[in-house]
């Protein structure tokens, strides 16, 4: 099997994504732009949840550490100011460490354990940052982040959503193709080999540890690095309720809608979840005030209770996902047969 | 010598024995079986010497060693490390990192950015403040208006707060426009900052607003025609130019100047331990100097002295003037007011020295006992040339046929992060390798046609020869087989037999516990029975078969009567 016939459908959604700006409107791009930040966030968790098996639900607090690290480090109310990529950097690295400080001594828990762990981690971010008010500015964002590129080019950035489209983009592309190879190599097969039975891994010589920890790290650290990303997109922090409990649910739930372990999939649900969100409901409540401006029905009032309808009938009728990852579908197959 | 060496094992669980003085001597190429009926035992020893279990009592020794994880240098440095992490952590919570914060980035730049920030001072603010001394901390919410006031015909501009003359002018209009122009700069030096020119940007800090300006062009539409690259300017919003200067440096320098002139600025000190104003200054300078006056006093190194009508504070050390007041009762309640803040600085100093040292101490030491509770574990066993296959078949269900296979080669394959993140030729040549080995290896178990299948889609016969080949893969010196043949046909049993074999002639060493007598009777070269956790017999088949212990702990002992 050539790259090509691999990897088809990863070439051809990132072209359609790099020709996508010719033809929408910039709301929309804007929107879309947002979309693809939180596929790298969503395939952070993707490596944590779907690979390995580890239930996180605190990813948003990575998220928040990745966004506060790049702005402690560039806004101009502190002294380092170090610019965009040395932040984008550090904001990656800085969650990734948290992630193994947080990952370290809870590795001997399993499962729903585990998940309270990090339920927890996530809020006490949150607290933190809300009252670290020197540092963070309190419950008020950090404002100010710097641009990727210097002088003259500001008009890209600010005027258009162009710039951090294809800068999100690219990264994206970058990331995805960073776990692709690490999914087929000896790191990938070893968190699987963990979710699937620990002890057996461990028996064959697997440090297990170790490969909890890499996975907490990188997932961590993806996380970090979408954080990072929105935070100088939106030239702003967002303050701590922007990092909240709701906000990693919702990011798991782009994982179960669209496959668990699944690079695929985990784009797949982020696009679905987010597109409905952000852009159906929107265009929906345009066209029913157009058609019926009388009418005081919105259906971003009851978009929560669709979302939760198609979730209850995705778990009844399909739930592994969406695109569910390639050894579930073969086991399928296999069944068939 | 013997490859493996198991003596006087014991194993207990809670009030339980398992296993009871165990020896057990496996040599090199034997094929060693154990038997014994049903909660013997066995798989409990086996447990033991793969590491699951830690044995209670014992020693378990594998070609000569314990397998347990070695001492390094760099795992006495992980404990230092993770010790030091822990009781700065609790230092910081103890001295509160937010103040930490304030006292060394915040009052050095944020909130006096007409200095420029010097790295060295943060780090000293920041010991000073963890060592709970006094810190300067700008006070920029003083009241103050500029008066223009005549004399002479010179029209003079002074503060209202200080009376300090800021300009003089011979006509009142220049004087008028002046001091409108010298009011905005002196509430700027509060609130509102030069030009600053970084990241390509030319920002006009406004308080809370920050005006990009995208050119120079468009900075110069808003202020003057051109300006030159590195010049400064002092504006006001919006942004419009007030005074030129040669350079920011020289922006800076005229706005602080001038508002210390006009008395806007000063200086409070503070300490950690209180929060009350222990004295005032001036200017940055006069603060440094009160700041050391009052750390004097407070540690008690001071004197009242009364000389010509007034009380002073006089320096122990050096006989310096520290403080003046009128009379003596002011000085002492001053002097002891000061000495109170110090004792309770004191006190704040000692719990960040106890949680820094306690912390470190118990981080370390906490990390050494992890350590050494966990140097005996399965993988670093598994490594060292010891594989097994499970009782009741523990494979990667979800994963393929020859992945499991794979994984068990993992620990021979040598790639680093970094080249399986880039997928370098090495890695790939690697990989290309290690598949070929496996599928020799499902080759010599039988199931190379069934490589790229779900391993859980296999049926059980299969699924036991794939655990096999998958320990196979750890190129172990000593293969320990659990109950291979559990739930295999005859056929399957005779083929499995004869796959023993060919791994012992590749030189494997194997250990085997079955309850199948014609795989164990077959192939085994010695055999030991456990009954009750306790070995009973031990010989080659021919004595075990003879052996009346075995025969009553299987059958049970014939009653005479």
């Amino acid at each position: 099997m050539n790259f090509w016939q691999k990897y088809r459908v990863e070439l051809i959604g990132f072209a359609a994504l790099a020709l996508l700006p010719l033809i929408v409107d910039p709301k929309m791009g804007g929107e879309i732009r947002i979309i693809l930040i939180f596929c790298i966030l969503a395939l952070g968790l993707n490596v944590v949840v779907g690979y390995s098996g580890l239930l996180q639900l605190g990813i948003a607090a990575f998220f928040a550490i990745g966004a506060y690290v790049m702005g402690i480090l560039t806004v101009p109310q502190f002294p380092f100011q170090i610019g965009f990529w040395p932040g984008i950097v550090a904001g990656t690295i800085g969650a990734g460490v948290a992630g193994v400080i947080l990952a370290a001594p809870t590795l001997r828990l399993r499962g729903d354990y585990l998940a309270i762990v990090t339920l927890g981690f996530g809020e006490v971010v949150k607290f933190a940052i809300k009252n670290l008010e020197s540092i963070t500015n309190g419950s008020r964002p950090l404002n100010g982040l710097p641009l990727p590129w210097g002088s003259g080019s500001e008009t890209v950035w600010s005027q258009s959503f162009h710039g951090f489209y294809y800068l999100a983009l690219v990264i994206l592309g970058l990331v995805v193709l960073l776990l692709y190879n690490l999914e087929n190599s000896r790191l990938g097969r070893a968190w699987m080999a963990i979710r699937e039975d620990e002890l057996a891994a461990s028996c064959m010589g697997i440090s297990a540890p170790k490969v909890k920890l890499s996975a907490f790290a990188l997932g961590s650290a993806l996380a970090g690095l979408g954080g990072a990303l929105y935070a100088t997109t939106l030239d702003t922090t967002g303050g701590p309720d922007a990092y909240t409990f709701n906000r990693s649910i919702t990011v798991l739930c782009f994982l179960i809608i669209g496959g668990m372990g699944n690079i695929r999939g985990a784009l797949l649900g982020t696009l679905v979840l987010m597109g409905y969100d952000n852009i159906l409901t929107t265009r929906i409540d345009q066209w029913l005030q157009e058609s019926r401006p009388d009418s005081t029905f919105r259906f971003s009032d009851i978009k929560l209770i669709v979302f939760g309808l198609v979730l209850v009938l995705m778990m009844r009728f399909r739930p592994e996902g969406l695109l569910p990852s390639r050894r579930i579908q073969m086991e399928l197959h296999e069944e068939k047969a | 010598m013997a490859l493996l060496d198991i003596r006087g094992l014991t194993m207990r669980f809670g009030g339980l024995t398992a296993v009871n003085k165990v020896d057990i001597a496996v040599e090199p190429g034997q094929i060693f079986s154990v038997i014994g009926p049903n909660g013997a035992g066995k798989t409990t020893v086996f447990n033991a010497v793969t590491g699951v279990y830690e044995p209670t009592e014992g020693s378990i020794l594998f070609g000569g060693s314990e397998l347990r994880l070695p001492f390094r240098r760099r795992v006495a440095v992980a404990w230092g490390l993770i010790g030091l992490l822990t009781g700065v952590a609790l230092a910081l919570f103890a001295a509160n990192i937010d103040g930490a914060w304030r006292a060394a980035i915040v009052l050095n730049y944020r909130q006096d950015p007409t200095e420029p920030f010097q790295v060295g001072k943060a780090v000293s603010d920041l010991f000073t403040y963890l060592g709970a001394g006094v810190i300067a901390e700008r006070d920029v919410n003083r009241l103050t208006d500029l008066e223009i006031r005549e004399r002479n015909g010179v029209f003079r501009i002074r503060s209202t707060t200080n009376r300090a003359i800021l300009e003089e002018h011979p006509d009142s209009e220049t004087a008028e426009h002046r001091v409108e122009i010298l009011r905005a700069m002196v509430n700027l030096a509060g609130s509102a900052r030069t030009f600053v020119k970084g990241e390509g940007k030319w920002l006009a800090r406004n308080g809370r607003t920050v005006t990009i300006w995208t050119t120079q062009a468009d900075a110069g539409r808003n202020g003057e025609a051109e300006p030159a690259k590195e010049k400064g300017y002092i504006t006001a919003p919006p942004n419009t130019v007030l005074e030129p200067a040669e350079s920011q440096e020289a922006a800076r320098v005229r706005l602080l100047d001038l508002a210390v002139k006009a008395g806007k600025l000063r200086w409070e000190l503070k300490s950690r331990a209180s929060t009350d104003v222990l004295g005032t200054a001036e200017s940055p300078e006069k603060a440094d100097e009160v700041r050391r006056a009052i750390a004097e006093i407070m540690s008690g190194d001071a004197d009242v002295v009364e000389a010509d009508g007034k009380a002073r504070l006089l320096s122990k050390l050096d006989r310096r003037t520290l403080s003046e007041f009128d009379t003596r009762a002011e000085a002492e309640d001053r002097m002891n007011d000061l000495v109170q803040v110090g004792t309770a600085a004191a006190r704040e100093r000692v719990v960040f020295w106890i949680a820094l040292v306690m912390g470190t101490a118990l981080g370390a030491f906490g990390s050494a006992l992890v350590w050494k509770r966990a140097r005996r574990t399965t993988d670093v066993i598994a490594r060292n040339g010891l594989a097994r296959t499970f009782q009741n078949i523990r494979l990667f269900p979800d994963m393929l046929v020859i992945e499991n296979v794979l994984m068990g080669m993992d620990a021979r394959l040598s790639s680093r992060l970094w080249q399986m993140a880039l997928k370098t030729p090495g890695l790939v040549r690697e990989e290309r390798k290690a598949r070929d080995r496996a599928l020799e290896l499902l080759d010599f178990v039988g199931l190379r046609a069934r490589a790229h299948q779900i391993a859980k889609s296999l049926p059980y016969g299969d699924q036991r020869r794939l655990e096999i080949a998958r320990a196979l893969a750890t190129e172990p010196k000593l293969l320990l087989l659990d109950e291979p043949a559990a739930g295999m046909n005859p056929a399957e049993t005779s083929d499995l037999m004869r796959l023993i074999q060919k791994i012992r002639d590749q030189g494997v060493t194997v250990l085997l516990i079955e309850h199948h007598m014609k795989v164990v009777m077959g192939i085994s070269d010695r055999i030991a029975v456990l009954d009750y956790g306790i070995k009973i017999a031990e010989g080659t088949p021919e004595e075990v078969r003879a052996n009346p212990k075995v025969v009553e702990a299987y059958l049970g002992k014939e009653e005479l009567g």
